[in-house]
């Protein structure tokens, strides 16, 4: 193996990348298109999530503002059991949206009525994460309380009953949950009291750092970078340069398969960082992220790219018509970035979709680079980057071996 | 290595199969250093196979090969050091420009010529610095010949270097092709354009269904292969083919009539038939056989219909 050759491979190819107008767009600048698209127009949709829920009081009137949340049918709700650890089960669950009645909620509804507190208040708080729920900076709380300051006064006795929220603000269901759970706070108010429109909802941030959809929403999408400039990439250069005679000519030279492989792994890692800074530079100044590119998020683009540049040598091997390859590659990529939760949380899919995307290398790229980047939790992003890396292992090497760069090539 | 070789390309019972189809079958030849060996055969007869095994891309069934006395099965990256190659349809990095393609090939070598060099004896200074993707037909076959050349080989495959150019171009190519052969190289040309062998071959190689039908130089194919000498008489129709059609052989096309000749008595005898007969023609042309009807009279086929 001649590094010289490895070396005037990799920059002949940057070269070529970078002279090519189509590519140039595709990698670097489409991605950054997308994510000011998504950016823009990111809502909640008319859907109908699925909401934990668990209640630590046992009241009637517990029961009643469940059943007020059940009726909306926004959403789906899963009772968990009361003694079960909140935070372990965001964790293993995955779920983006946990209702928590908390211990003695009824008796304080009941304590503020006969107060003459006619508006229990529901204390909404915001947990971003379903990864780390432990990750206390990551925290901020929106509180449901009384709109009129006057009447708070008039009872200083009454101090207000909360449910507790904790959500993934990663999700772009996070502002919807909150806020059909206000409507939904309010209208129990209402009920009790016999009045209409007696609490407001008053916005207040707990913690310093605040997390918008967009900051989850950039590392998917420098995800979707590495998947297809690995898969599409590859496909792309082994089928055009098998097509078009360049692959037989180099076969003719002493430059071995390895050191060709090695040399188009090498670029692609460049241009996948190159995409994945303009990614977040471009994010900074649109939507001012918050988003912490660091080592580890360096390694899982890297291990990223070993693994779809794998599946991608393994599609050109089979098919090796350049139309259909590019076609193959596509009917590859495109369903794993649904699949793997880059645009659409993973928790409004059906629960065989869900399955699928366990398997999926991608999806657990996409928690990697939001665990290093907008969570700073390095073990849960090396959990990840390994469960990548295993599978680009198997993936890359049988790409390797089954590259044919000789006979037949 | 050569010095241990009396001979450039040894081949022998070379075959090559693919399932059951016989691509390659038991062919066996020697080429000698310093000439131009050009390797004949229609599409589909065996060439590329051959020429793709002697540049250890293909593995043969059975046989052996050598190419500059090393063996094709067990010296491939030695082989691949001392090697040129233009594959058929060459093509190289499209947005690379010429002296950047050139020196990506240099540079996968341990020992290779220097690229201005290469560059100013293909005759391509003034395009140096332009882009593959932008230059001429015949100018990137002219690129493909550089990089051919680019470790200064002992041997050049060239693989239908023509194919597809104008014959301004083709030869440009020629003359290249000939310079190498002045300098001493082995240049093992494939091609199905006749003119192009007869033109440039020391030896040539006839291959027909993976088999070598013939193989000497040109003169001694043509002259050990029975073609004679013909005479055209343009345009003398009906009358003139009923006049001449005792010459074994005669055929009349469209209005012409070509009459093969045993010797050289026959030429005044025909013309003093014609006038005898007051038969009107156009004019008469003598044609000298030709690598092409040596290779017609090898395989019984139409050339037109072989591309």
């Amino acid at each position: 193996m001649k590094l010289s050759r490895i070396y005037i491979d990799f920059i002949s190819s940057l070269k070529i990348f970078f002279r090519g107008r189509s590519s140039f767009f595709w990698v670097l600048a489409f991605p950054i298109i997308l994510m000011l698209i998504f950016g823009a127009i990111f809502s909640g949709g008319n859907v109908q999530y699925e909401l934990a829920v668990q209640n630590k009081d046992g009241s009637d009137i517990s029961f009643a503002f469940i059943n007020a949340v059940n009726s909306t049918n926004a959403f789906k709700v899963r009772m968990v059991n009361a003694s079960e650890n909140a935070d372990a089960y965001i964790k293993s669950n995955r779920i983006s949206g946990m209702l928590i009645v908390p211990q003695g909620f009824g008796n304080q509804v009941q304590h503020n009525l006969a107060l003459g507190a006619t508006r229990p208040s529901t204390a909404v708080q915001m947990n971003p994460t379903t990864t780390s729920a432990t990750n206390a900076s990551a925290l901020n709380a929106t509180r449901v309380s009384s709109s009129s300051s006057q009447a708070q006064s008039n009872n200083t006795n009454a101090t207000p009953a909360a449910v507790i929220l904790k959500v993934d603000q990663s999700s772009t269901s996070a502002p919807v949950i909150s806020g059909v759970l206000s409507s939904i706070a309010n209208g129990f108010n209402s009920q009790l009291t016999g009045s209409t429109q007696i609490v407001g909802v008053e916005n207040q941030q707990v913690l310093s750092s605040q997390f918008k959809y967009i900051d989850f929403f950039v590392p998917g999408i420098i995800g979707l970078t590495v998947l297809t400039t690995g898969v599409l990439g590859t496909v792309g250069t082994n089928t055009q340069y098998r097509n078009n005679g360049i692959l037989r000519k180099l076969a003719t030279t002493p430059l071995g398969k390895s050191e060709w492989i090695i040399s188009k792994m090498l670029y692609q890692t460049v241009v996948i960082f190159i995409s994945a800074a303009l990614i977040i530079v471009v994010a900074k100044l649109v939507y001012n992220v918050t988003v912490v590119p660091n080592v580890v998020t360096l390694l899982l683009l890297f291990v990223g790219t070993i693994c779809f540049t794998g599946i991608g040598m393994i599609i050109a091997r089979f098919v090796k018509d350049e139309d259909a390859a590019n076609a193959a590659a596509s009917a590859v990529t495109f369903p794993m970035l649904f699949l793997a939760g880059t645009f659409i949380p993973l928790e409004t899919m059906p629960d065989y979709l869900q399955t699928i995307a366990k398997f999926l290398p991608l999806t657990y790229l996409n928690y990697g680079l939001r665990d290093a980047m907008i969570l700073g939790d390095t073990a849960s992003a090396l959990y990840n980057m390994a469960i990548v890396l295993i599978a680009g292992a198997i993936f890359f090497v049988i790409g390797s071996i089954i590259t044919d760069w000789r006979e037949g090539g | 290595m050569k010095d241990k070789s009396a001979w450039a390309i040894e081949i022998s019972e070379l075959v090559k199969e693919y399932g059951s189809i016989r691509a390659v079958d038991h062919i066996s030849f020697k080429i000698p250093f310093g000439v131009i060996f050009a390797f004949l055969g229609p599409n589909g007869a065996g060439k590329t196979t051959t020429v793709e095994m002697l540049e250890c891309l293909r593995t043969p069934s059975s046989g052996t090969a050598s190419v500059l006395g090393l063996n094709i099965a067990k010296d491939q990256n030695e082989i691949r050091k001392r090697i040129g190659v233009l594959p058929q349809e060459f093509n190289t990095f499209d947005r690379l420009t010429v002296r950047e393609s050139l020196k990506y090939y240099a540079m996968m070598y341990e020992k290779a010529r220097d690229v201005d060099e290469l560059i100013s004896s293909v005759d391509l200074v003034d395009k140096a610095n332009t882009q593959y993707k932008n230059l001429s037909g015949g100018l990137k076959q002219r690129v493909g010949v550089a990089i051919a050349l680019v470790n200064d080989p002992q041997i050049i495959f060239l693989d239908e270097p023509t194919e597809g150019l104008d014959p301004k171009a083709r030869r440009g190519v020629w003359e290249i092709i000939t310079k190498l052969r002045d300098e001493g190289k082995t240049v093992f040309l494939t091609t199905h354009y006749m003119e192009e062998a007869e033109t440039l071959a020391d030896i040539v190689a006839i291959i027909l269904d993976g088999k070598i039908r013939a193989m000497d130089t040109t003169t001694n194919l043509i002259n050990n292969h029975g073609c004679q000498t013909k005479l055209v008489v343009h345009g003398g129709g009906a009358d003139a083919f009923e006049a001449l059609r005792r010459w074994r052989g005669t055929e009349l096309s469209d209005s012409d009539v070509i009459v093969p000749l045993r010797d050289k008595k026959d030429l005044t005898k025909i013309v003093d038939l014609l006038d005898q007969r007051q038969i009107a023609f156009d004019e008469l042309e003598m044609k000298k056989p030709s690598l092409e009807d040596v290779f017609l009279d090898l395989t019984a086929t139409n050339w037109e219909g072989v591309s």
